[in-house]
């Protein structure tokens, strides 16, 4: 062999052992999440000698888990389809018009990245308290429309003027207008931002914990993460608890990303960066 | 066309969302009753009360609300609520000095609160703005088997405390159980010794401190702060910064720990016996005596000064402590000192049963950073006390120094308010 | 080509509306608070011009949470940046147990602060954590790094890069492959080694995503929020709150509304600072080929 193969070899064995190394807290989690209590004080590190699901079983009755999925899921697809919705059209706009006017929009819709989170919230409270959209998952899309609009509208501007102007042209010399321009031919076109976006979106706003809390209040419902702030905060030092309900809560999250791992790469090679 | 009408069901279809949530006009009075809810005090226990009023008073709604979270502090989640406009009708109170000045309150009548042992505990400028429904007090509680096992005493005398402490580390065994992650759990031990060598000897010390013709930095608290910063850094162990609540009852319930400095509430614990040794308790004791009780009385129910139905939370608030079944079932989840002047029994464990016979007679001054009423302390002293001032003191800052900052931070806050 | 306004406003209008209400218009209310004495629940106020700030100056638990702020910020961008560009540069390659391992570096970053900070807690753990069971199999005494807050800091840091290491590493991996392999060969045939390749070369051209990942690592190290509230709360004593925990904090225990929101103006203005200088050098450095 080579000394150029060995040295791949070698690189491609040693950065095995930092992914492994790097992964070992999630193995702890999962590990001690079927581990009753007293076998977690004992022997932290180790594989299960009593396999448990009760930790699973004893989180899931506690907080009304399918509830917390499904309004998880409703509020993560609703959000990112409106952002992705609200945004793209405004970014197509902003990336095909000239003029400093057009400029000056698009650095003025990305201070919403500068914006420490907390300034946000209680304006916001009372805003959607005015709209009687306070405690509702409508008020909670509104929020995260505005919120996420800077970072989603940073990736679509880029992304859309890789995409040739002439296009626009021969479908309006077509006779189509803008609507018909933008849905039927330009949209299709944008699809790896759109999919780095619902992966980016997807994944900020199904672990917020901070803003449905105090959206959603008291009555109107919880999501997954909540929920298990919720329960967690009850049992600091019942680890075995913490774990299956940190389990509960990720695991759906990690296999999403797991299979849309490729369209994600994709997404994020192709041009997300180009901005 | 087809663009039209898809724009038109887009607007009804938003139009649609802002109708959701129209709220129908009823009949019915409807009061939001704001709550605390605990692991023994769960949201059902705090739906019952509002379905026995409704059984009792049919013409009201009463709407239950809490913390959006176990981990946040439903006081200061009310604080949210008021500057959100969702001030609830009838709420827990525990800080009014913090929503009196914005004229948040609603003030009971004379007279109106004398079905409590103590109607005037707690008067702001004269007016009453709580209904104190409970009473905690604060006390060591202790290992007994360990004590006996070492020929050890209940300490009488803060030396003998000190002389306890001494034998059971040389045995190896941690004397007392603290720690400071979760931010509250160690001022239990720094209220008892300001209540031993300050309060006691001044019992309006809070009042002067508001009128300003006293300071923190003074000789009495920096000698009780220096024991607590004492216990703190040679009898808790060494990790003090990383240990939680959950963790400091760990500690003393798996024997690990000889005594645990905590309010009467752990009898809760106790009483779910899960530990196998026989728990005793002992107040702390000052220099010369074991006689003074710090005491939490500074919790109740208060009212909006921007309800739209005063007359029926006054009775809400008065069919609370009415209610024996109710109560009694509130004050038996923290085994609590009930506040009213009729006896309230709930089945007592026996530990509760002897702190109450403990403590009669002893002199009761109000935990130093709760106390009610014109002495209490300005809006964020109270945080300022529990995140920082003990926490830093238990690390090792110096006293002085510490309790100085204490001093300029209270002048902060005095000239915030203005 | 004449474009109908019409269209263009009803395209940018729904998005923009809902950006100015719920973010725009809130700071700047943050910023027209920050003149005033509010307590944020009275319904009256007044206007005290600039004493917020001349307080905030004067204020040494404001300096420490800037201070704080600072460092996490300095330590995730660096940590980010250069582990990033390295492992990027380590996993472009073929492979399966690269992919796996480009894979494994990415999932801790689909968690949640809250699942991140509190796995970590547990293996933090002076008595009972999993890296003090290793040290000890191992011979060693325990390590307490709640000991200062200096430690507290840098264990935190290293916990918020831990959660987000991933999200870098692949965006640095994507910039990568945007560098045409002719280059690489022409160096070769040159006779350059790998060390010049690497200096002259590929970071030179990796600008873009420097620029890109600084400016986002550093917004980001700023706001810190999440983490530390969940690992800490920002104590001990308050030594490791950041400005935005000492924000929430002044507004809703001090019921002091003005004086926070006048900490997160400052904060917003750093924030900015910090971006238009990294925009400007990295105009001054970007390489075109």
């Amino acid at each position: 062999m080579s000394m150029m193969k060995i040295g791949g070899w070698i690189k491609r064995i040693l950065v095995l052992i930092f992914a492994l190394v790097y992964l070992a807290p999630l193995y702890i989690a999962v590990v001690n999440a079927v581990k009753p209590y007293d076998e977690i004080i004992k022997s932290p590190l180790t594989l299960p000698k009593q396999f448990t699901l009760n930790n699973f079983v004893e989180a899931y009755q506690s907080s009304n888990m399918l509830e917390l999925y499904k309004n998880s899921i409703v509020i993560t697809v609703s959000s990112v389809a409106l952002l992705i919705l609200l945004t793209s059209m405004a970014a197509y706009i902003i990336a095909r018009r000239k003029g400093k006017v057009y400029q000056m929009l698009y650095v003025f819709s990305l201070a919403g990245i500068m914006i420490p989170p907390v300034v946000t919230l209680i304006p916001s409270i009372k805003t959607l308290s005015a709209l009687h959209l306070l405690y509702t998952m409508p008020g909670l899309l509104l929020f995260y429309a505005g919120t996420y609009f800077s970072t989603t509208i940073f990736l679509y501007v880029g992304f859309i003027k890789t995409i040739p102007a002439s296009l626009d042209e021969s479908a309006f010399i077509d006779g189509a207008n803008p609507f018909t321009t933008f849905f039927r031919i330009i949209f299709p076109l944008i699809k790896p931002c759109t999919a780095t976006a619902i992966i980016f979106l997807g994944m900020w706003i199904w672990n917020d914990f901070l803003n449905p809390m105090y959206i959603l209040g008291f009555r109107g419902g919880k999501t997954i993460t909540t929920g298990i702030y919720n329960a967690i905060g009850a049992y600091t030092s019942m680890w075995n608890l913490v774990f299956a309900n940190v389990m509960l809560a990720s695991l759906p999250i990690i296999i999403l990303y797991l299979c849309m791992q490729k369209m994600f790469m994709q997404g994020l090679t192709s041009g997300a960066v180009k901005g | 066309m087809k663009r039209m009408i898809t724009l038109l069901m887009a607007v009804i279809l938003v139009l649609g969302m802002f109708a959701g949530g129209a709220v129908a006009e009823t009949a019915k009075s409807k009061i939001v009753f704001c709550v605390n809810i605990q692991p023994q005090l769960p949201v059902e226990y705090w739906q019952s009360i509002a379905d026995a009023y409704m059984a009792y008073n049919p013409s009201v709604e009463v709407e239950i609300i809490g913390q959006p979270s176990s981990n946040v502090d439903v006081f200061q989640y009310e604080k949210t609520l008021l500057a959100t406009g969702q001030f609830p009708d009838v709420m827990v109170m525990q800080n009014p000095a913090d929503f009196v000045p914005s004229g948040a309150l609603l003030a009971f009548d004379e007279g109106e609160l004398d079905y409590l042992l103590d109607p005037n505990i707690g008067k702001i400028d004269g007016v009453q703005y709580v209904a104190n429904y409970k009473k905690q007090v604060i006390g060591v509680f202790y290992n007994k088997d360990i004590f006996v096992a070492n020929g050890l005493e209940v300490p009488q005398t803060y030396q003998a405390f000190l002389d306890v402490c001494e034998a059971l580390k040389a045995k190896e065994i941690l004397p007392v159980s603290i720690g400071i992650k979760d931010g509250w759990p160690q001022i239990m031990l720094a209220n008892m010794l300001a209540g031993t060598d300050l309060l006691a000897n001044d019992t309006s010390w809070g009042i002067q401190r508001n009128a300003d013709t006293v300071k923190f930095n003074n000789p009495q608290l920096v000698k009780a702060m220096e024991k607590y910063q004492y216990i703190c850094q040679n009898y808790a162990g060494d990790s003090l910064p990383s240990i939680t609540y959950t963790q400091m009852l760990e500690q003393f319930f798996t024997g690990k720990a000889a005594m645990l400095p905590m309010g009467s509430w752990v009898n809760a614990e106790v009483a779910k016996a899960e530990q196998e040794f026989e728990v005793g308790w002992f107040p702390m004791p000052g220099d010369d005596n074991a006689n003074v009780l710090s005491v939490f009385v500074n919790e109740g129910l208060s009212i909006s000064a921007m309800t739209k139905y005063p007359d029926v939370c006054k009775d809400f608030v008065k069919f609370f402590f009415a209610d024996k079944a109710l109560y009694s079932d509130f004050l038996k989840g923290e085994q609590l000192f009930s506040t009213t002047k009729e006896s309230v029994p709930y089945e007592m464990i026996p530990l509760r049963k002897y702190i109450e016979e403990a403590i009669a007679g002893m002199q009761e001054v109000e935990g130093f950073e709760s106390m009610t009423g014109d002495a209490a302390f300005l809006p964020g002293l109270k945080d300022y006390y529990t995140n920082k001032l003990t926490q830093n003191i238990a690390i090792g800052n110096d006293v002085a120094t510490e309790l100085d900052n204490f001093d300029k931070e209270w002048d902060i806050a005095k000239e915030a308010l203005n | 080509m004449k474009h109908n306004k019409l269209y263009d406003t009803l395209f940018l209008a729904p998005g923009f509306l809902v950006y100015i209400i719920f973010m725009i218009i809130p700071v700047i209310m943050c910023f027209l608070y920050s003149f005033t004495n509010w307590d944020g629940i009275s319904a009256s106020f007044r206007f005290i011009g600039l004493k917020n700030f001349v307080n905030l100056f004067q204020d040494a638990s404001f300096f420490q949470a800037l201070k704080v702020t600072l460092i996490i910020m300095v330590l995730t961008t660096l940590i980010y940046n250069i582990l990033g560009i390295i492992l990027a540069a380590l996993l472009n390659d073929t492979g399966k147990l690269l992919g796996f391992s480009r894979s494994a570096i990415f999932i801790p970053t689909v968690l949640s602060a809250v699942v991140v900070a509190f796995i970590w807690s547990y293996v933090m753990q002076t008595n009972g954590g999993v890296i003090n069971a290793i040290i000890e199999m191992f011979g060693g005494t325990k390590v307490d790094f709640y000991a200062t807050p200096m430690t507290t800091i840098f264990m935190i840091s290293g916990i918020i890069c831990w959660n987000s290491l991933g999200f870098f590493v692949v965006i640095y991996i994507s910039t990568l492959t945007t560098i045409p392999q002719e280059i690489y060969e022409a160096c070769k045939v040159d006779g350059a080694g790998w060390f010049y390749r690497f200096f002259h070369i590929t970071l030179p051209l990796l600008a873009p995503g420097i620029t890109i990942n600084c400016i986002l690592s550093v917004a980001g190290g700023l706001k810190q929020y999440d983490h530390v509230k969940v690992i800490t709360g920002g104590g001990p004593g308050g030594a490791t709150q950041t400005v935005t925990l000492f924000g929430v904090e002044k507004a809703f225990e001090y019921n002091r509304r003005g004086y926070s929101s006048a900490a997160i103006i400052i904060l917003f203005i750093i924030i900015v600072i910090f971006s238009i200088v990294q925009l400007a050098i990295s105009k001054k450095h970007e390489v075109e080929y």
